[in-house]
């Protein structure tokens, strides 16, 4: 086994545990801490395929985005006087979800003609400028959408966040 | 450029890569660690004078040796764990504020050969680290069950969000105009690259081009570091320190280290993307020493400012700080690339860039002085001369 | 058992969106609360649903004390209720037993007298611009700064009465002892200084930004509230009721003085702060209107008093204007040497009972600036 191998199970490891800790852990903010675990892992596994740009971007974006969780997970509940139900009436139909993914996963592992770590070299590096190219040119409708799809619900959060009127 | 010079050369003997950059890094935790020392002895001095004090004195002449024996005292000091805190979320919390800010020195160009490692993408990654320090805060926070500590993780938690989009909003227009000058040279890539970045200001540091730049990365970098004016997370009068209220011993110092590195961090990074680093005025030319000189001559005279801003200025309140950033800072950041973008594509020269940007840094102040002095709204005492009478009770009930 | 009680899981109510208040203890050991104050702060995020002030924790019983020493022997505890306004609360003392006994102090005593308790007032209004700038977040600037100027003051106050705290130099009838020879040459020189330093202070906290913006709208009271809650002093005055017993019930010699009693027209925060700066000039412009005045010659103290003050049974109300609001002692005499009552009116506990109608529904960093400009003293409170 070549070191980059031994890395990769490592981090394959963490991300596992860490992901079946945020499924397991009793505690909302444990869960979401194991999240930020993983999506490192994550993180990691991109820089070992050389694609740094994603890597740095999933640190960026995803660990703003656990943050703001952690946030909601506090205002919200009261995680530490009384562990949470995280199982509620929907768990039949959350394990079903699962499920169909993982096998969605599996089917698309064992049917993917992967490249052997040995013929790596000849993958050329995803250039990244050329993916903004791509966007701001050939994408520019798609982007342009999904940007006001992205606006739209951002205003739908601050509507749903304002109180309605003042109580008391 | 040249290529950076490699520890083992100097040894004399063959290591692997990845040993040299171990001893780099190791070097700057060392180095920050003096470094942090001397920036507490620097404040204390700098803000006593501010406050017409004298500072410490009695440890060392003029006090010199007073961070030292803080350190003493705080190494020595038993660590203490709340029975009810969450021990791994409070005892891992000090890594996570810890580690990013050291990891966050990579990349950061101290002389045109002197860097931990020459990352293409220098600038993404520092503020990707910077990211994750929010989460030893949070973690610090919630871990220690103490509800000051949980207001501080939470009004930090917010505050790093809000402001860090600014400030990569207020990089990008760097990073937009060193682009275009690379591709003025015939090179694709690497405007994200700081040592670049600093190689492009050989006759103009950027913060000709970017005055609005470098002011909100300022404001931003501020924010980042929880340094008064925008110090809630750790404010004295209001939560009592904040999210390191309950650690005490290593664990605190820790915490301290990492927030006087991270200032230096911050200063050093302003003064490599706006102020030109080891380049301007004559580094380029002067060789390394001169170089170094040059970096730290730029971030000491920002630092000096840093302290100044914390004697001279009271704190705002959490609402204000966030609206300050979401409704003001990030529009006039957008502005910014919007008018970089527009001016570059269409092969606008440098001058205009830079007049565009002193404009809108105008109407920003413009705007937040007039409305402050809306708020403010004129004189609303007034005198009334002091003549002897009696007031009747009906009289003071009506408001007079 | 009429009932049985059934110990279940809390049931969280079905609401969406609810977020959960929290119960925020301030005090009593917290930098903002300006000594042995505690209040408890409901909290939803960082919005004050509720406070509920605690005080108490000071009480020494001064009142008490009183009754069991003589007229003459308990002007002490006044120095120690409220300690930044030492002199003031001395001089309330003193007028009280003076009227009681009918006894008549000589001009000059009077004259030392006004110019220590203004002098007094700036002291403490310095104080409450210090310690208010540590509670808005000028990280100690402001204090010391303000600081800077107090220690001239004290090192006045040492010179004329030897302490620098509990000065304890009025008497009934006068003065203890004749203030040092340069007593008028030294006042002109601190009135000159101290302008200075309030301009100083001015220019750092005044028109700051970030001040009017923490500071502005911040912890209303209408004129109506205020009278209602008995509050009195510059928190009065900041909110529109231009009421200073120093003019509208004068005592002592304060009718000689051209001075202007400054009145707020919002009654916020910021108002409050103004007023007690414009406060500092105006009483420095009383001081130096009394040092011209003042008789250069002449006893300090009445003559003929009796070693033993036994006055003949009767009851007094004797309020000034301190630098917190009304001061008031309330005396009954039965005849023998020690006062049957004593009771003391203090501005503090008055205006701090408008500290909840203030605070709720603004934020934990107003509720901290809103109980700075109400400038609590709590050996005044608690007394």
């Amino acid at each position: 086994m070549s070191a980059t191998e031994i890395i990769f199970y490592a981090i394959a490891a963490v991300m596992l545990l860490s992901a079946l800790g945020v499924t397991l852990a009793g505690n909302i903010v444990y869960a979401a801490l194991l999240f930020i675990a993983t999506l490192g892992g994550v993180a990691a596994v991109y820089l070992l395929l050389t694609v740094e740009f994603l890597a740095l971007v999933q640190l960026l974006i995803y660990g703003g985005a656990v943050v703001i969780l952690i946030l909601f997970a506090l205002m919200l509940t009261r995680a530490r006087e009384r562990p949470q139900a995280l199982f509620g009436k929907s768990r039949p139909f959350g394990v079903l979800a699962a499920m169909g993914l993982l096998a969605g996963l599996i089917a698309a592992a064992v049917t993917t003609d992967w490249v052997s770590p040995a013929d790596r070299d000849g993958i050329e590096p995803v250039p990244f400028e050329a993916i903004g190219d791509v966007i701001f040119t050939v994408w520019v409708v798609p982007f342009i959408v999904v940007g006001i799809l992205l606006s739209i619900a951002l205003d739908g959060a601050i509507l749903l966040a304002t109180p309605e009127d003042e109580e008391d | 450029m040249p290529d950076a010079i490699v520890l083992s050369e100097f040894a004399g003997i063959g290591m692997p890569d990845w040993v040299d950059a171990l001893i780099r890094l190791v070097f700057i935790v060392a180095l920050m660690t003096l470094n942090t020392l001397a920036l507490i002895y620097l404040e204390r001095k700098v803000l006593a004078r501010f406050q017409a004090r004298v500072g410490p004195t009695r440890t060392g002449p003029v006090g010199i040796l007073q961070s030292a024996a803080d350190a003493l005292k705080l190494l020595t000091k038993e660590d203490v764990r709340p029975h009810s805190a969450d021990r791994w979320v409070f005892e891992l919390a000090v890594f996570f504020v810890f580690v990013p800010v050291f990891l966050m020195f990579i990349p950061i160009p101290f002389t045109e050969t002197w860097f931990i490692r020459d990352l293409e993408l220098g600038f993404l990654y520092v503020f990707a680290v910077l990211g994750l320090n929010i989460v030893g805060v949070i973690m610090a926070g919630w871990g220690s069950d103490n509800k000051y500590a949980l207001l501080g993780g939470i009004r930090a938690a917010a505050q790093a969000i809000s402001y860090e989009l600014p400030m990569l909003l207020a990089a990008a227009g760097v990073v937009m105009i060193a682009a275009g000058h690379l591709l003025d040279a015939g090179l694709v890539g690497g405007a994200l690259n700081l040592n670049t970045i600093v190689d492009q200001q050989r006759t103009t540091p950027y913060i000709l081009l970017q005055p609005l730049g470098f002011v909100i990365f300022m404001i931003g970098a501020l924010a980042e570091m929880h340094r008064p004016p925008f110090d809630m997370p750790v404010a004295e009068s209001e939560v009592v320190g904040g999210y390191f209220v309950e650690y005490s011993g290593i664990r605190w110092s820790m915490f301290f280290l990492a927030e006087y590195t991270g200032l230096f961090l911050m200063v050093m990074l302003g003064s490599t993307v706006f102020l030109g680093g080891w380049n301007f005025p004559f580094g380029a030319d002067a060789g390394l020493g001169w170089q170094i000189v040059l970096t730290l001559a730029k971030a000491s005279a920002m630092i000096f400012v840093l302290f100044w801003l914390r004697a001279m200025f009271p704190r705002l309140r959490i609402d204000q700080l966030m609206a300050f950033s979401w409704k003001v800072l990030l529009p006039f950041a957008l502005l910014q690339v919007l008018a970089n973008g527009i001016i570059l594509a269409y092969g606008g020269p440098d001058w205009v860039v830079g007049l565009v940007s002193l404009a809108l840094l105008v109407s920003l102040v413009a705007l937040i002085y007039v409305l402050v002095r809306a708020k403010a709204g004129g004189d609303s005492i007034h005198l009334e001369p002091a003549r002897p009478r009696l007031v009747t009770s009906t009289e003071v009930a009506s408001g007079d | 058992m009429a009932e049985q009680v059934v110990m279940t899981e809390p049931v969280a109510v079905e609401r969406e969106f609810q977020t959960v208040d929290m119960n925020i203890n301030m005090g009593p050991q917290h930098p903002s609360t300006h000594g042995v104050f505690r209040m408890v702060l409901t909290v939803d995020g960082e919005v004050v649903k509720d406070v509920i002030p605690y005080i108490g924790y000071l009480h020494r019983g001064a009142e008490k004390l009183s009754e069991s020493l003589d007229y003459r022997g308990s002007l002490g505890f006044q120095d120690r209720t409220d300690y930044l306004a030492a002199f003031c609360n001395e001089w309330v003392h003193v007028n009280a037993t003076e009227r009681l006994a009918g006894i008549e102090a000589p001009e000059r005593a009077e004259y030392v007298r006004l110019i220590l308790s203004e002098l007094n007032r700036v002291l403490s209004h310095l104080m409450f611009a210090g310690a208010f700038g540590t509670d808005v977040g000028f990280f100690g600037t402001a204090f010391t700064w303000a600081f800077k100027e107090r220690e001239l003051i004290q090192d006045y106050f040492e010179a004329v009465t030897g302490d620098r705290m509990m000065y304890n130099y009025f008497r009934v009838g006068g003065l203890a002892w004749e203030p040092h020879e340069t007593f008028v040459e030294d006042g002109h020189w601190l009135v000159e200084r101290l302008r200075a330093g309030v301009e100083d202070l001015d220019a750092l906290m005044t028109r700051n930004e970030i001040m009017i913006a923490r500071c502005r709208d911040v912890g209303l009271l209408s004129a109506e509230d205020a009278v209602n809650h008995g509050v009195t002093g510059p928190m009065l005055r900041a909110s529109g009721v231009a009421f200073d017993l120093r003019v509208d019930e004068p005592y002592s010699i304060y009718d000689r003085f051209e001075w202007d009693i400054p009145v707020g027209d919002r009654g916020d925060v910021y108002d409050r702060f103004l007023v007690r700066m414009e406060e500092m000039r105006q009483s420095l412009r009383i001081v130096e209107q009394a040092l011209d005045q003042m008789p250069t010659s002449g006893p300090v103290v009445a003559e003929g008093l009796p070693t033993r003050l036994r006055p003949a049974p009767a009851e007094i109300y004797q309020r000034q204007e301190g630098p917190r609001g009304e001061y008031g002692i309330y005396m009954v005499s039965d005849g023998s040497d020690k006062p049957w009552r004593m009771k003391v009116r203090s501005p503090c506990f008055h205006n701090l009972s408008a500290l909840k109608q203030m605070t709720i529904g603004s934020y934990i960093a107003d509720a901290v600036i809103i109980l700075g400009s109400v400038d609590i003293v709590l050996g005044e409170v608690d007394r």
